[in-house]
């Protein structure tokens, strides 16, 4: 009797605590979700890099790349917002260790790391620039969508680019990119 | 000897503490942000400059890191008074041309006594831009003294 007693007592605490696990990991998982959906609309979460080097290549510094390897890996933001910062200038790193460093950098959480990669991408001699800054605008940070406008050059897609971005919500990608489309074409006639 | 050893340990904490103390005494830096991104933003501060036993303020120096690489650049203007400006500067400007590096702006100081001065933080465009200023209050032999920011408006 009591054996039996005491069997019905483990199955019934087996059964609470795996119901309670599960409901946990139930809980954890939306949690998760909606702290992702709350966050931001990430657009670049699911660009590829592919660099290239370019004519005036400077020379592979070991030492400079594992410095700045080790600084775009920080836990701290503002480090790896220096990193990439860096990377926005010509540097003696090797192009695949750039096109790690970017790719990484692109899906960051911080989202003033990723404002950074977009402008050091630009820099770059990279596939795809154009796609990678046409996403970023759509991103919901405004610092990303900040960097992405500042890349844009003065060809047909990036003024078309410009120019859609004189309907954002925000005053501030307005602003930079009526200034924009104003050093582009000084009449006022075009920014229209 | 095992005194000797204890009265070592003592000083050699008592030493760092002190060290630590001195340093953090010395490094005045404000970091900010343009959280708005728009070109007129202005970020102010007031950095009030007294004796902390350390002798009288003289002048306020300060520069500038801009800590995002991209077209817009960040300045700082520090000023105070408004009599006899033209003899001794009311106020300075100080641009980081440089944003991709790790270098401040120019050295600038201000030689208008103990008081509080302002600080005006501003960038050449629209666009998201960090930094951090490094500001020290010192004295006419060049001591550093007591320096204190308060922050008035974020833009």
């Amino acid at each position: 009797m009591m054996m039996k007693l005491q069997r019905k007592h483990l199955h019934l605490s087996l059964f609470v605590a795996l119901s309670m696990g599960f409901t946990q990991f139930v809980y954890a998982e939306n949690n998760d979700t909606s702290t992702r959906s709350n966050v931001a609309f990430d657009s670049l979460a699911s660009v590829q890099v592919q660099c290239f080097s370019g004519e005036n290549e400077l020379s592979v510094d070991q030492v400079i790349t594992d410095e700045l390897m080790q600084q775009a890996a920080s836990r701290v933001a503002e480090e790896r917002v220096a990193a990439l910062s860096r990377l926005a200038t010509a540097v003696p790193i090797d192009v695949v260790v750039r096109q790690k460093i970017i790719q990484t950098a692109l899906q960051d959480a911080d989202p003033r790391v990723r404002g950074q990669a977009v402008y050091a991408l630009v820099q770059q001699n990279c596939a795809d620039s154009m796609l990678l800054l046409e996403q970023a605008l759509d991103d919901s940070e405004l610092s990303v969508r900040l960097m992405a406008l500042d890349g844009l050059m003065g060809d047909d897609r990036s003024v078309a680019l410009l120019k859609n971005a004189l309907k954002d919500d925000e005053q501030a990608v307005r602003e930079l990119a009526a200034v924009k489309l104003e050093s582009l074409f000084p009449t006022a006639e075009t920014v229209k | 000897m095992k005194f000797t050893s204890v009265k070592t340990v003592i000083s050699l904490v008592a030493g760092s503490v002190i060290l630590t103390h001195s340093v953090f005494a010395l490094a005045h830096n404000q970091a900010g942000s343009f959280t708005t991104g728009l070109a007129a933003a202005v970020d102010f501060y007031t950095v009030s400059c007294t004796n902390d036993g350390n002798g009288a303020p003289s002048y306020l120096e300060a520069q500038v890191k801009d800590m995002t690489a991209n077209s817009s650049k960040v300045n700082i203007t520090i000023q105070k008074g408004t009599t006899n400006c033209n003899t001794n500067a009311c106020a300075r400007f100080s641009l980081d041309s440089a944003d991709n590096d790790a270098g401040y702006s120019p050295l600038v100081k201000l030689t208008q006594g103990a008081g509080t001065y302002n600080l005006y933080v501003a960038h050449t465009a629209a666009g998201t831009d960090s930094y951090d200023v490094e500001l020290h209050c010192k004295t006419a032999t060049n001591v550093h003294t007591g320096t204190s920011t308060t922050s008035r408006q974020q833009q």
